[in-house]
């Protein structure tokens, strides 16, 4: 899982920067980083989601703005709550992890807007948020339903060779 | 201990992760992260010129035949010449771009050198770009990169061969500027959209007036195009108006960018240098 994690991180790093940008041609793209700390804080022990999520959102933040910033903080704490809730949640009820995607995007743009009003960013009218926000919900439900599947592949297949 | 820490650790866990977030981010403030983002550039660099070369075949070649008309051409050309290569169009955008530069850097007098875009910022939105050129090249902090159509950014990072540019949309910039019609002073503040701050309650400004940097804050030069008024509202408290702009220069499609040698940090550095003789 650990090695997956890395491999995926790495991917994850050029596909944000470099293929998303080429291929949408748009400055929204799939969170990638997002998906990955909501897989992994799901599916391994309680306690490391917040370490996969501190590690996604330190990536983030270094190939965003080259320092640390609020990507770390939220997806920290997120790999920490979906840790804490995965008791309470069906794990393979696709419209519960659908919410969860959509809780989880809105937790990390409130607290990335919360993060800006501090330091004396500009914070945009609502109507904009909310339309930037509802694509950004709908490629990050995409991205991590296919990051889910490629994760089950992956450990399917390895459980088989074992 | 490690009894206690195992027997604790939900409890522990959120505090400690909390306390090293607190701790690496005071890092900030150093290069220690962009030096790492530096580590990567050679892989980026790689997976670019990947992606322009697909980019480059797909609209010279395969793009093209599903556009009739254009694929005859393209047919007569081929049996003609023979000799058509994929990457036509595309030479030919690149061409045209690199006369632009050429006129823009006899135009403007201020020593420029060109740069690649080598990558975005990873996270959605994001207004940072990363370059091809670092310290190596000459690229210090606060140049100013552009187009021939306007302002692009400044550089607010550098390691050995790699920029980091803040675009003029980021939400941290403001520039001091001018609108060139009405020669009224504002600053041009980045954002989701761009707004024009304390711009004058009686100015006389319209929908599609063109916004200059002023000169002034010493780091962008000046009457440079930074973009064009697309709305504007008396504000309800009757101080200034609200007027919101889009950028001159297309900031989503960047390829190559000039980058401007700060004249008025060569101007400080002489100050400096005569001072201390």
């Amino acid at each position: 899982m650990v090695l997956m994690f890395f491999i995926f991180l790495f991917l994850a790093i050029f596909l944000q920067t470099n293929i998303f940008p080429s291929l949408l041609h748009t400055n929204i793209k799939p969170d990638i980083f997002l998906a990955l700390t909501l897989y992994l804080s799901l599916f391994s022990d309680s306690s490391k989601g917040i370490i996969y999520g501190f590690l996604s959102g330190m990536v983030l933040d270094i190939f965003t703005e080259g320092a640390i910033g609020p990507n770390t903080l939220s997806l920290m704490t997120l790999g920490f709550f979906v840790g804490y809730i995965k008791s309470f949640v069906l794990l393979e009820n696709i419209p519960a992890q659908t919410l969860l995607v959509i809780v989880s995007t809105l937790y990390q743009w409130i607290l990335l807007f919360i993060y800006s009003g501090v330091f004396q960013l500009a914070i945009n009218s609502i109507s904009e948020i909310t339309s930037f926000l509802f694509t950004q919900i709908l490629l990050n439900i995409v991205s991590t339903f296919s990051i889910f599947f490629l994760f089950d592949f992956l450990k399917q297949k390895q459980s088989l060779k074992i | 201990m490690l009894e206690f820490l195992r027997k604790h650790k939900n409890k522990i866990i959120l505090p400690l992760a909390l306390l090293i977030y607190g701790t690496i981010f005071t890092l900030n403030n150093t290069d220690i992260y962009f030096t790492a983002v530096g580590i990567f550039s050679p892989a980026e660099k790689i997976i670019n010129g990947i992606i322009k070369d697909m980019e480059e075949y797909w609209y010279g070649y395969i793009f093209l035949v599903n556009t009739e008309r254009d694929n005859l051409i393209l047919r007569k050309k081929l049996r003609d010449s023979g000799k058509l290569k994929y990457s036509f169009e595309e030479l030919k955008r690149e061409n045209k771009s690199l006369k632009e530069f050429l006129s823009f850097k006899e135009k403007t007098g201020i020593k420029s050198s060109g740069a690649s875009v080598i990558f975005r910022g990873a996270s959605s939105e994001s207004d940072t770009v990363f370059i091809n050129r670092g310290t190596e090249d000459g690229i210090t902090k606060n140049m100013v990169a552009v187009l021939p159509e306007g302002i692009v950014g400044k550089v607010v990072k550098v390691s050995k061969s790699l920029s980091m540019v803040y675009l003029i949309t980021h939400p941290n910039s403001s520039i001091d500027a001018i609108i060139q019609r009405t020669r009224d002073r504002c600053v041009f503040r980045g954002g989701k959209s761009c707004k024009l701050k304390y711009l004058n309650y009686n100015a006389d400004v319209k929908k599609g007036d063109i916004i200059l940097s002023s000169g002034l804050g010493g780091v962008f030069p000046g009457n440079f195009p930074l973009g064009k008024i697309v709305r504007v509202e008396k504000d309800p408290s009757g101080f200034f108006l609200n007027a919101d702009a889009v950028p001159a220069a297309d900031l989503s499609h960047l390829e190559e960018v000039l980058i401007l040698e700060n004249p008025y940090h060569l101007e400080i550095e002489q100050l400096k240098k005569s001072s201390e003789q």
